[in-house]
């Protein structure tokens, strides 16, 4: 446990947010927190959507898909299984591997949910920017095999099951997988199809799903989110920015944020409460809340409750001053509340709450997930990319 | 007659491919075939750790008590481990259709059971988690030792 020196914080008030505006900039689309794709199975909370164009690599074969959820959490866009109308769908170039067998992807998560998908080669239009012939996984493909025997867990594919038509993963890795998925072959990620049986396969870097914003020809080290202050008790939605780049344009510079440097391998901050440490702190605009340990008096709503189970329902509300510490020494205040989740989702309706949480499953983890981003700019560079706030993976906020 | 014969042989040939929790220490052997991992073992008082050491970089430990049993599991790094293979089929069931503590899609599922406790998180370049099984996990070793 490591003790905070006096002083360290700085850039996290909240009272300096300035009113956010859907950015109209070529560098920037329009962040809408909403309850989802019309005529889902279940309404979003605290899930950041933008609309992107996906067309045939090369040509005018194009198809707006709204409804894609922005996730700093991982890398990659992937998309839900039938959002792609057939003409698009049919013309996406297959990956293939050496011996011209198309290569598919089974992503496993924590949850033990999976996602099982072509690779495919895609040009993908946000804004101004172009990302061309960028790897992305598409889901549930009526010609995709079986999912493999090594890919075990619940398959997830149709827009109700994700919530979403996609995920766009903007974080701070280039690829999904990287290195461990180049050099082994038996990675379990990466599959080569040759027939209706596929075989687990390495995959070079270049060609493995990809940060689409690294393949931008300008703006292309990173993002910056910028979502309204939202009051307590929630609002119906929130609109604000997703801005490429950093320090590229008048709209994306770091200011008075401070660059805090993740773990190289895995992305992690350290979160301090007060002068306790969580060596697993996370800022991750694909987490719908706060997630905070048992360790700090977290309250759990009871199991029983039909809106709020599996949410906080601190009584009075949780209010703590986090420290997040980057790698390289730096550290930002990070002021937080969670109230009973009970409260805010009584009113119904609203999807865009600040003080929202759930318990966290990792004893030494914090994350600072999508309520966190409302009244703040926070930055997610890719690693590698100069910047001018360096080359190392880092976060930043103010 | 057949049918029930090919369903013992697939049984066992089930048994014999997948998770090390719950069964002998012997099947840590196994996980470690199967995740192309390094193997050290860590002897102790209460159990002994068979760590493996897999090619993504990711460290599963595998915890065995005085009575040869795999009671608990652990992992933490880049990639995932392959839940099937740790957990075995059963217990991977038992995971993915018991309701979740949290309201945590896709990024984190807390599971407690009578049967069997799993905490799994992570996204992206990071996993972390733990599971064990109550009635094997020694009375004297607390939950937060099983990492």
């Amino acid at each position: 446990m490591a003790v905070l020196a006096v002083g360290c914080g700085g850039g996290g008030d909240s009272s300096s947010a300035n009113p956010v505006i859907a950015s109209t900039a070529p560098n920037a689309l329009a962040l809408v927190v909403d309850g989802g794709p019309p005529g889902i199975a279940f309404r979003n909370v605290d899930v950041a959507f933008v609309t992107l164009t996906v067309c045939a690599p090369g040509t005018n074969n194009c198809q707006a898909i709204d409804h894609i959820a922005v996730d700093t959490g991982s890398s990659g866009l992937r998309l839900a299984q039938g959002v792609l109308n057939a003409s698009v769908a049919n013309a996406l170039t297959p990956q293939r591997d050496g011996g011209g067998s198309p290569i598919a992807e089974c992503l496993r998560f924590a949850d033990g949910s999976l996602f099982w998908g072509w690779v495919r080669l895609a040009d993908l239009k946000m804004s101004a920017e172009l990302a061309a012939s960028a790897p992305i996984q598409v889901l549930g493909d009526p010609s995709l095999p079986a999912v493999p025997g090594g890919c075990g867990g619940t398959l997830e594919s149709t827009v109700d099951e994700i919530g979403a038509k996609g995920i766009l993963g903007v974080g701070n890795f280039t690829e999904d997988c990287g290195a461990f998925c180049a050099d082994h072959p038996s990675n379990g990620v990466y599959y080569a199809c040759p027939a209706s049986v596929c075989a687990s396969t390495s995959v070079p870097l270049a060609q493995q799903v990809i940060h689409p914003v690294s393949r931008f020809a300008q703006d292309n080290n990173g993002v910056l989110m910028q979502l309204p202050a939202v009051s307590p008790g929630g609002a119906a939605s929130a609109t604000g920015s997703l801005i490429f780049g950093i320090g590229t344009q008048a709209n994306n510079a770091l200011g008075l944020a401070r660059v805090l440097t993740v773990d190289p391998a895995l992305g992690l901050v350290t979160i301090f409460n007060g002068s306790t440490s969580y060596a697993d702190g996370f800022v991750d605009s694909g987490s719908t809340v706060f997630w905070i340990p048992s360790s700090i008096n977290n309250q759990p709503c009871p199991a029983s409750d039909p809106t709020a189970a599996g949410f906080l329902c601190p009584s009075p509300p949780l209010g703590l001053t986090l420290t997040v510490a980057g790698q390289n020494g730096n550290m930002a205040s990070a002021p937080i509340s969670v109230v009973d989740a009970r409260s805010v989702f009584a009113s119904g309706g609203r999807t865009a709450f600040n003080d929202i949480g759930a318990p966290s499953t990792d004893p030494s983890g914090i994350v600072l997930g999508l309520p966190f981003f409302f009244g703040r700019s926070v930055f997610t560079s890719i690693e590698g990319m100069a910047t001018p706030g360096g080359s190392a993976p880092f976060i930043a906020f103010q | 007659m057949q049918h029930r014969l090919l369903l013992a042989v697939l049984t066992l040939a089930s048994t014999l491919a997948h998770g090390a929790l719950g069964r002998q220490a012997g099947s840590t052997d196994v996980d470690q075939k199967a995740l192309h991992a390094r193997k050290s073992v860590r002897p102790g008082v209460e159990f002994t750790v068979h760590e493996l050491t897999l090619a993504s970089g990711t460290v599963v430990r595998e915890f065995v008590g005085a009575d040869g049993r795999v009671f608990g599991v652990a992992w933490r790094g880049p990639a995932l481990p392959d839940l099937r293979q740790i957990f075995g089929d059963d217990n991977l069931q038992a995971f993915l259709s018991s309701p979740p503590e949290q309201h945590a899609p896709r990024k984190s599922r807390t599971v407690r059971r009578q049967d069997l406790v799993v905490h799994s998180t992570g996204s992206g370049r990071f996993f972390t988690g733990f599971a064990y099984i109550p009635s094997l996990k020694p009375h004297a070793v607390r939950e937060e030792e099983i990492r």
